[in-house]
C-alpha cells in the first residue's frame, strides 16, 4: 500500500493497540455477565478484575499515544479528530467498566438476576460488545482503501443499532415486570442497560469521528 | 554616493519582509497541522536558498522601469518599503514587497523627473491583476487533480501524502519567495556596486530569515484568518504559486506571493462546497494590496519631492 509504512503504520498501530486492550475489556465484561447469568459470581467477580485491568492498560495506552499525537505532524490537519476519535474509544472501556460495576456494588438477588439476564438480555450485552468489538476492523481497514473504511464502518452503525432495538426491548421487559422487583434494584437495572448503551454509543460515535477524518482528508 | 549607505535600509526591510510575507508559506504549514518551529526551518532556509541560488535573475527588473536611476529615488523607495513593512507586519496583515518596492520606486523616480518605461510598467500591472485569476484556475485544476489521484491511497497514505508533500512545497514556496522578492530588493539595494554583491546577497536572506522567526501574527492570520483549508487545499494553492513564481522569476518579472496564495485559495474555496470565508479579512487583505501600492507610490512620490 502506497506510503503505508513508517510513521502511518506506527500510528495506525498504536491506535489498534489502544484498541485491541478495549475490546479486550470489553470482552471481560461481557465474560462476567455470562458467568452472572450461571450465577457463577466468583468467576464473575475475575471478570471484573479483568475489565479493570484492561481499562486501566487502555487508559495509560491512550495517554501516550495522545502524547505522541501532540508532538507528531502526522495527520496533524486531524489531530483533535485523532484525539477525539481516541477518546471515544477509551469511553467504550470506561463504560463497560461503569456497567460491570453497576451489576457488581450491589448484590442483585439472585431471583431477580435469573430473570433479567434473559435471552434480550444476554443479546443486548453480546450485540453491544459486538459494535465495539467491529471498531477494529475499521482501524485496520484505515491502511486500505477509503470505500472499504466507510463499509467497516456502516458495519459499526448497523451493530449499535441492532443494540439499539435490543436495549428498547429490554426498557419494556424491566418496566413491565418492575412490580415484581424492589425500587433499588430497577434503578440498578436501568443503570446497567444504559451504561452497557454506551459502550456501543461510544463506538458508533468514534467510527463516525473516521468518517470526518476522510472528509476531510479526501477534500 | 556610494550605494553602500543603502544597505542598512535593505537588511531592515528585508527583517521586517522575513516577518511579514513569511507568514504565507507559515501559516500554511500551521494550518496543516506542523509545528511553528517546522515552518520557521523550512521558510528560512527556503528564503536563504533562493535568494542565493536565483536571486541574481530579478536583476532586469528596475533596469527595465528606468534606464538610470540616482540615490534619492533609491534611499526614498527603500524608506517608504521599510516603514510601510514596518506598519502592515504590527498589524499582523500580509502585504506584498512587489506592490510597495515598485510602487514607492516609481513615485520616487517621477518626483526625481526620471523617464519610467510604461510599456513595462503595464506589464507588471497587467501580471499583477491576471495572476490571481491565473492562480485560481491552476489551483482548481492541480486541486481536483490530486483529489482524484488520491481517491484510491488509504486514509493512512493520505497522512503520509501531506506529511511528505507539505513541508517541500512550503520549501519550494519560500525558495522562490526568497528568489523572486529577495532577489528584487537585492538589486535595488545595489544598482551598480559590484565588490560587495555576494556579501549582501547572503545578507538580505539572513536578515530575512532573523524576521520570520517573528512572523507569528501574519501565520495566525493566514492559518486561521483568510479562508477555509484543508491539506489538499493548501497543497494545490501552494504549490500552484511556488511554480508561478518560480516561472516569473525566470523572466525577471515581480510577483507576489500573497496575491498569488490568496488567489488560489479563493478559487479552490469557490469550487469546494461548503464555501468557507472570513469576508471582512479577505476584504481587508485585498484592499490593502490595491492601497498598499497606491499609498506607496504617493508617499514616494511626496518623500522624493522633498528630497530633490
Amino acid at each position: 500500500m502506497l506510503f503505508a509504512k513508517g510513521k502511518g503504520s506506527n500510528m495506525q498501530e498504536l491506535l489498534l493497540a489502544h484498541a485491541r486492550l478495549v475490546i479486550q475489556c470489553v470482552d471481560s465484561f461481557n465474560g462476567m455477565i455470562d458467568a452472572l447469568c450461571m450465577l457463577d459470581f466468583e468467576r464473575a467477580r475475575k471478570f471484573e478484575d479483568a475489565v479493570d485491568r484492561y481499562e486501566t492498560e487502555a487508559d495509560n495506552v491512550h495517554k501516550d499515544a495522545v502524547t505522541q499525537i501532540c508532538k507528531g505532524s502526522f495527520f496533524g490537519y486531524m489531530r483533535e479528530d485523532l484525539l477525539q476519535m481516541m477518546e471515544m474509544v477509551d469511553s467504550v472501556a470506561d463504560s463497560a467498566k461503569e456497567a460491570a460495576r453497576s451489576l457488581m456494588w450491589r448484590k442483585v438477588p439472585e431471583q431477580i438476576l435469573t430473570k433479567f439476564l434473559n435471552d434480550t438480555a444476554m443479546n443486548y450485552v453480546k450485540e453491544s460488545a459486538r459494535t465495539a468489538r467491529a471498531l477494529l476492523p475499521v482501524l485496520e481497514s484505515l491502511s486500505m482503501k477509503r470505500d472499504i473504511v466507510i463499509e467497516k464502518v456502516r458495519v459499526v452503525e448497523h451493530l449499535e443499532e441492532s443494540a439499539d432495538v435490543l436495549k428498547n426491548k429490554l426498557f419494556q421487559e424491566l418496566y413491565s415486570k418492575a412490580d415484581e422487583y424492589d425500587t433499588l434494584t430497577v434503578l440498578q437495572l436501568k443503570e446497567f442497560i444504559d451504561l452497557t448503551d454506551n459502550i456501543a454509543d461510544k463506538a458508533e460515535d468514534a467510527s463516525d469521528i473516521i468518517l470526518i477524518m476522510l472528509a476531510k482528508g479526501y477534500s | 554616493m556610494s550605494s553602500i549607505l543603502l544597505i542598512p535600509i535593505a537588511l531592515y526591510t528585508s527583517f521586517v519582509f522575513g516577518i511579514n510575507n513569511s507568514g504565507l508559506s507559515t501559516g500554511s504549514l500551521l494550518a496543516s497541522g506542523f509545528s511553528y518551529k517546522k515552518g520557521i526551518a523550512l521558510t528560512g532556509v527556503g528564503f536563504v536558498a533562493g535568494a542565493l541560488l536565483e536571486g541574481w535573475k530579478m536583476g532586469g527588473t528596475f533596469h527595465s522601469l528606468t534606464s538610470s536611476s540616482t540615490m534619492s529615488v533609491l534611499v526614498v523607495t527603500l524608506i517608504i518599503t521599510a516603514i510601510t513593512f514596518s506598519i502592515f507586519s504590527f498589524l499582523g496583515l500580509p502585504i506584498s514587497l512587489v506592490n510597495v518596492l515598485i510602487g514607492s520606486y516609481v513615485g520616487a523616480s517621477l518626483a526625481n523627473g526620471l523617464i519610467i518605461n510604461f510599456t513595462y510598467m503595464n506589464l507588471l500591472a497587467l501580471s499583477w491583476i491576471a495572476l490571481p485569476f491565473i492562480a485560481a484556475i491552476a489551483t482548481i485544476g492541480t486541486y481536483k487533480l490530486t483529489v482524484r489521484l488520491l481517491s484510491n491511497v488509504s486514509p493512512v497514505g493520505i497522512g503520509m501524502f501531506h506529511l511528505v508533500t507539505i513541508p517541500i512545497i512550503v520549501f519550494y514556496t519560500a525558495y522562490s519567495l526568497g528568489a523572486n522578492n529577495i532577489g528584487l530588493l537585492y538589486h535595488i539595494s545595489l544598482w551598480e556596486e559590484q565588490s560587495i554583491h555576494l556579501l549582501i546577497l547572503t545578507l538580505l536572506p539572513i536578515a530575512s530569515f532573523f524576521g520570520v522567526m517573528k512572523s507569528g501574527k501574519t501565520s495566525i492570520f493566514v492559518s486561521e484568518g483568510v479562508v477555509g483549508h484543508s491539506p489538499l487545499t493548501i497543497f494545490s494553492s501552494l504549490l500552484v504559486g511556488a511554480i508561478l513564481i518560480w516561472i516569473f522569476t525566470q523572466a525577471a518579472i515581480p510577483v507576489s506571493l500573497a496575491q498569488v496564495l490568496i488567489g488560489g485559495l479563493i478559487g479552490v474555496n469557490l469550487y469546494r462546497k461548503p464555501r468557507t470565508y472570513n469576508r471582512s479579512a479577505l476584504l481587508k487583505l485585498i484592499g490593502s494590496w490595491v492601497g498598499v501600492t497606491l499609498a506607496s507610490f504617493v508617499a514616494a512620490l511626496g518623500l522624493g519631492f522633498l528630497v530633490s
